[in-house]
């Protein structure tokens, strides 16, 4: 695996990043500005091309780095792997957990079934940090034909949404605890998804996004939103939601880091 | 002094812990180990260091409308504590907030969770 998918090409068009840092931040923005600038560069800032998939991600960090890690692998066999992670907290402290799950994910010989992976990543990421940190995170595998499989350690199921609107991705079951608790099995969820249908997965900075009076976003709207634009672009479907969370906060600065990365499959 | 958490004792084996507030994360959020949090410590000195070996704990989330990750961090670091100590954890009376959060991150698999705070002291025996 070479370093932050870059073996895989990147496609033109199909990633945002949204700057932290507003006018008034203070002196310390230069060296604040290295930090941030440094995990750019260590993070895809666009989705690679997928034979057979369209791909568009979002992200931004709550406070000028992300403890929110993406990131795309070709795997031994060819296919392609994405791996959605949240680090416990946000800012600089959780950047340290996604950089320490980087590392697992590029260096050693974790990439099998994503129940599989999951379970060898989250026993080496246990005994490298403290016991009150963790990571949340998906893994995914997107293998020719539409035949996707993933797996979630504490984290939201990818929502599949078909071109004919049924929504799959809302069952808690198939999801195990959190990466950094204690080694255990992880269930793999296989899915055959036909041209037109679409993935969606994000971290909970996007549906936990809340209002002055303390209400969260929700992911009732988000399904809603996935659901109520079968006909719109991806790329669309993913700004038009982040619009959608930045209207609902009346334009406050979003608390938690965010990331959506959109997947759409094209043949 | 306790501000956050309102302690009671049962049978001289359960701890009950009421988290007095909806919204925690000013005595959760920094950059320090959980340890070093005021929510933590005020569970330490109130609640865990008073625990008989053999008691329970039982956590009472009723009023609590916000839980970010910190605070599943703390019940992590709470149970570790507890269980080094042979006593054991219990939750209850999670809010729909606290719930979502909670089961996503599959605490339900990893907490015993009491729908009321009789019932925990019941099962607490």
């Amino acid at each position: 695996m070479s370093p932050a998918g870059h073996d895989l090409p990147p496609s033109s068009d199909s990633g945002r990043w949204f700057s932290p840092f507003s006018s008034g931040d203070s002196n310390d923005r230069a060296a604040w500005s290295k930090l941030c600038n440094l995990q750019r560069r260590i993070l895809p800032q666009i989705a690679p091309v997928v034979p057979g998939y369209r791909l568009f991600l979002a992200y931004r960090p709550a406070f000028v780095v992300t403890g929110d890690y993406h990131d795309f692998f070709r795997r031994p066999d060819g296919s392609a792997a994405v791996f959605l992670g949240d680090g416990s907290g946000h800012g600089p402290a959780a950047s340290m957990l996604m950089a320490i799950m980087r590392t697992i994910l590029h260096t050693h010989d974790v990439h099998h079934e994503p129940g599989e992976t999951l379970h060898a990543a989250g026993t080496m990421f246990h005994r490298l940090i403290p016991s009150d940190l963790f990571m949340t995170g998906v893994y995914m595998v997107l293998a020719p034909g539409g035949r996707v499989r993933w797996a979630a350690a504490g984290h939201h199921p990818p929502l599949w949404v078909t071109r004919r609107g049924r929504l799959f991705g809302t069952d808690l079951a198939p999801v195990g605890p959190v990466l950094g608790f204690e080694p255990v099995p992880y269930e793999t969820v296989s899915w055959e998804l036909d041209i037109g249908d679409r993935l969606l997965l994000f971290t909970d900075g996007l549906w936990d996004a809340r209002n002055a009076i303390g209400e969260p976003f929700g992911r009732e709207r988000l399904r809603e939103h996935l659901v109520g634009n079968l006909d719109v672009p991806l790329a669309d479907v993913v700004n038009g939601l982040l619009a959608r969370v930045a209207a609902h906060i009346h334009g406050a600065e979003f608390e938690d880091d965010f990331t959506i990365l959109g997947i759409e499959r094209v043949g | 002094m306790s501000c956050n958490l309102s302690c009671e004792t049962f049978n001289e084996r359960v701890v009950v812990a009421r988290f007095v507030r909806p919204d925690m994360r000013d005595a959760l959020y920094d950059y320090e180990a959980i340890p070093d949090t005021a929510l933590f410590k005020e569970l330490d000195t109130n609640a865990i260091k008073p625990l008989p070996k053999g008691g329970t704990l039982i956590l009472n989330f009723g009023l609590v409308d916000w839980f970010p990750t910190a605070f599943y961090r703390l019940l992590l670091r709470v149970r570790e504590e507890v269980q080094a100590k042979g006593c054991r954890v219990m939750l209850c009376c999670l809010t729909e907030h606290v719930k979502e959060g909670f089961e996503l991150m599959r605490g339900d698999k990893v907490f015993e969770v009491h729908s009321t705070e009789k019932r925990a002291v019941t099962a607490a025996g």
